[in-house]
């Protein structure tokens, strides 16, 4: 037996591992079938195991550490996690899986991945050769150079723009957008090109596009004359510019940086689908701290995106924040113990504090579009959807995205903690947390 | 001021500084210090960086709104379903998957539901939306989505779109104002409860609004007053006879029928037995060939449907509406009097009668016996109507018996039989599949039916059959018995 057991997941935090909708839905059915044995969780790391049978003649071991979390299964499906670990994963939400020791399948599995760790962290820190720093130098000057040319370039058709007139941007469709964009891409400033990508739907948005339009326009104007030159930057606003313009840090450079350890709350996850590229954005809200964090993850069609920040989780870790003057995403840097249940993330802000704290990232950061804010209120129905806070300020929700009944079901109407991403359109809603469970947007 | 220097910066980059030349007014503010450096007249760098500052401010001064909050949701007094089933309904509601389809999981669902709400279960809030745009699609689980929705359906349904305003909750009961202002499907209703609660109150309420009903309304006023219906109304219901409008005489005369011993029933019995004699064991029909002033009084209708001739038409009213046990005149049992031989002439006639009364006067003894000797002869919806009103221990051995037999002569019967089937009809159903010889004309309906009129109980024992039977044959069960096992699941989940 393990010490006292930490309340099971929800079955909303299970779905936020699942792949894809349809592994969710078969481990949904899996979990309420017979066919199941020796199931238990516990141990150290605490994990969780089980048989189930499968259509073959011996049924499938499934191993879970929940610490990270990391699975295994005996399967031969390519799904990760696969249907048998998400349903193990529901059961033991639905409390059908009792404490036990874990059977020895189990703790050969968890033994042999703390030995991989190890020998992992020790491969990873060999130093770089002189050599090898010239040639990282020469490819950064070339690539400097580049990239100048595409700010240029980006400068001039940004200044034609004004200089010629928007109105007629809606009748273009996104074909000027999409060359400059390309250009950029070329001009190794992904950045900047998925900034120009990003208004190309904007002259289709309907009403106000206009004033969209060049509000985006402006901040883009903003950016390509900061990037134009750096050296008059401040080192954190700089690093913010190179950032926005596309230039990639490397993880060994974030993780060098001072870690931030708290009691990092997973209040809402988000993905994205952009040019088969999905992407997923995990944001954190530190219990003690009260900072945000944004955990960022891409993978290609057939990859699997990490899945080891479970919502309404908390997880004591170190975090690294990337360089930058209004720091926002980070990595997890080190782990101390397994993650617990967390029913009622906080501190909770109110919106006067929400918006202090925008107007301060966006001091450091004016090309934010988006900001992980936690409520304390009541969600308003109207056009546009408020939320209400308890000394009646209210901020919108953006209209765009819909209105969100199911979450006001969940609220009935009662004091909520509202995970959302802060947007100039309004608030982008996440995961509702009504007092025990949470519920995503 | 932000404002109307964005409305100027705005108007220029519309049509272009080309066009439209941009000379911003000094100003004051937060904002001064900024587009004062840009100078005078903006050429379209000078644009875009007034733009970018503005933007920014804008983004980083946004102010708080002060909107109206809702009334929050009351508490629910009712339990919530346990945790498994709910993600069982939401696994339900979000479509089918490999093994069930779309429509399957709906019933599925449905079936969840009228469980849930007889076990006195809540939905959880999270699927409350999903339940209500079943519900706004599907008009006959209303009461069933209502019934486990709690407190926080209709509470959502206020709030939300008019496609659910079926989901808010109503008056528990009528009300007074639904007699005086409601459509004519309130007033019946608030007739109907007062009627159930106080009849006389009723009839005083019915009888004072009489003269300004319509006929229709009259007559389905008056059969809602088949509440608490008692000796007291015959004398109103008998004055109601008078009336010259047919409708209202016919809606009169089927309340006094169902009044035992009133002179209506009487004078009906007297018509029938005058129209039916005994001739050497032999049943004898006459029709009568008038219908006079006393036979339209009593709400026979003269004027016959298309092709049916007039005196067919008057002794089958008789026959239908005459009260079944005036027969035991001329015979102890329904069996016995129909062991008779009918005459060729007017014969049909009086069965069909017997059966339309049967069915009409809610006889299960007659029901019992008429379907016997109809079956496999008479007409099907005919032989259900028959089926609807026997008792169900009767119609359950009679179905049970005839599958050993011959199933397509009963399947038909199967949707009649109240849910879950009685044992008999589960064990018989059981045997027809266990033959693998006998898979006739009806085995797969017989097997669709089985899929919902089993009880779930019977899963472990429909799963030994499918295990027992060769694998082509278990591909023929493999549906019905993965279906069995789903609802066991609901039904287990549930408690």
């Amino acid at each position: 037996m393990s010490e006292p057991t930490e309340p099971p997941w929800t079955a909303e935090q299970v779905q936020g591992l699942a792949p894809d909708a349809s592994s969710f839905t078969a481990a949904r059915k899996l979990a309420g079938a017979s066919g199941w044995s020796t199931t238990g969780h516990g141990g150290s790391p605490a994990g969780l195991w089980g048989l189930c049978k499968g259509s073959g003649s011996n049924p499938y071991q499934i191993c879970i550490d929940l610490t990270e979390p990391a699975y295994r299964c005996s399967c031969p499906s390519r799904k990760f996690p696969c249907k048998h670990a998400l349903a193990l994963l529901l059961r033991w939400s639905a409390g059908q899986v009792a404490a036990d020791e874990p059977p020895s399948w189990m703790t050969e599995w968890t033994t042999s991945r703390g030995a991989r760790a190890v020998k992992k962290a020790e491969q990873a820190t060999a130093p770089r050769t002189e050599a090898q720093e010239r040639a990282a130098q020469r490819r950064a000057d070339k690539r400097a150079e580049s990239v100048a040319a595409g700010i240029a370039e980006l400068r001039t058709w940004l200044s034609d723009q004004v200089r010629h007139g928007i109105a007629g941007l809606d009748q273009a469709g996104y074909r000027p957008f999409e060359q400059v964009a390309a250009r950029l891409v070329d001009a190794q400033a992904p950045g900047l090109a998925a900034a120009v990508r990003r208004l190309a739907p904007v002259p289709s948005s309907g009403p106000g596009w206009e004033q969209r339009l060049l509000a985006e326009l402006s901040l883009l104007h903003l950016l390509a004359g900061a990037a134009a030159n750096p050296d008059a930057l401040p080192e954190d606003l700089a690093a913010t510019v190179s950032s926005r313009v596309g230039h990639a840090v490397t993880t060994e450079q974030v993780l060098a940086g001072p870690p931030v350890r708290d009691r990092w709350q997973v209040v809402g996850t988000r993905d994205d689908t952009e040019d088969k590229l999905t992407s997923r954005r995990v944001w954190l809200r530190g219990r003690d701290t009260g900072r945000p964090a944004l955990v960022l993850s891409f993978a290609m069609p057939g990859q699997a995106l990490p899945v080891d920040l479970v919502l309404g989780t908390e997880l004591d870790a170190d975090l690294t924040y990337y360089p930058g003057a209004a720091p926002l995403r980070a990595l997890v840097a080190a782990r101390h113990g397994t993650p617990r249940a967390c029913p009622v993330p906080g501190p909770a802000q109110t919106v006067a504090q929400a918006l202090d704290e925008v107007s301060t990232a966006l001091a450091g950061d004016p090309w934010l579009f988006q900001w992980p804010v936690l409520l304390r209120g009541v969600l308003a129905p109207g056009s546009p959807w408020h939320l209400v806070d308890p000394d009646g300020d209210a901020l919108p929700l953006d209209p765009a995205l819909g209105e969100p009944w199911r979450l006001a079901a969940v609220a009935g109407g009662h004091e909520i903690t509202l995970a959302a991403e802060w947007g100039p359109a309004g608030l982008r809603p996440l995961a509702v947390y009504d007092g025990t469970e949470v519920a995503r947007a | 001021m932000s404002t109307t220097i964005w409305s100027d910066l705005m108007s220029s980059a519309l049509v272009g500084t080309d066009r439209r030349r941009l000379v911003l007014p000094g100003t004051d503010g937060p904002l001064a210090g900024v587009l004062a450096s840009l100078g005078a007249e903006l050429d379209p760098d000078g644009l875009l960086a007034a733009a970018g500052a503005v933007t920014v401010a804008r983004r980083a001064g946004q102010a708080a709104a002060r909107p109206q909050c809702p009334e929050p949701a009351a508490a629910e007094t009712e339990p919530y379903a346990p945790v498994a089933a709910q993600q069982r309904l939401a696994a339900l509601l979000s479509g089918g998957d490999a093994e069930i389809d779309r429509t399957t999981a709906r019933e599925l669902a449905a079936e969840w539901l009228r469980l849930a709400a007889g076990r006195g279960l809540l939905a959880g809030p999270a699927i409350l939306v999903a339940l209500l745009d079943l519900g706004s699609s599907d008009s006959s689980i209303r009461a069933t989505v209502r019934a486990v929705g709690g407190t926080r359906l209709g509470w959502l349904a206020l709030q939300g779109p008019g496609r659910w305003a079926w989901a808010v909750q109503q008056e528990e009961t009528a009300q007074p104002s639904d007699w005086d202002t409601g459509r004519p499907a309130d007033r019946l209703r608030y007739l109907g409860e007062l009627r159930a609660r106080d009849a006389a109150a009723g009839r005083d309420l019915l009888l004072a609004a009489w003269p300004q009903e319509k006929a229709s309304d009259l007559a389905a006023l008056i059969a809602a007053c088949g509440a608490g219906l008692g000796p007291d109304d015959e004398p109103w219901l008998e004055k109601a006879l008078d009336d010259r409008r047919g409708q209202v005489r016919e809606a009169a005369a089927r309340l006094l029928g169902a009044l035992p011993g009133s002179a209506y029933r009487q004078r009906m019995a007297d018509r029938a037995l005058a129209c039916v004699h005994v001739a050497d064991r032999r049943l004898v029909a006459t029709a009568p060939t008038e219908c006079d002033d006393a036979m339209r009084r009593d709400g026979i209708s003269v004027k016959p449907p298309q092709s049916v001739g007039e005196r067919t038409h008057w002794l089958r009213q008789i026959i239908e509406y005459a009260p079944l046990d005036c027969w035991t005149a001329y015979d102890q049992t329904p069996a016995g009097l129909l062991s008779r031989k009918f005459d060729d002439t007017w014969g049909p006639v009086l069965r069909a009668g017997l059966v339309r009364a049967a069915i009409t006067q809610r006889h299960g003894a007659w029901a019992a016996v008429l379907i016997h000797d109809g079956l496999g002869r008479r007409d099907m919806n005919e032989l259900r109507e028959l089926a609807a009103v026997m008792p169900e221990q009767d119609l359950a051995e009679l179905i049970a018996a005839q599958l050993r037999r011959k199933v397509d002569a009963v399947v038909r019967l199967l949707d009649v039989l109240p849910q879950p089937w009685a044992a008999p009809v589960a064990d018989a159903v059981l045997e027809c599949l266990a033959d693998t010889e006998r898979r006739r004309s009806g085995w797969w309906q017989l097997l669709r039916h089985a899929e919902w009129g089993f009880d779930p109980a019977y899963a472990p024992r429909a799963r030994a059959l499918h295990d027992s039977l060769p694998i082509p044959d278990q591909q023929l069960l493999a549906r019905f018995t993965t279906m069995l096992q789903i609802r066991h699941d609901i039904h287990q989940e549930l408690t």
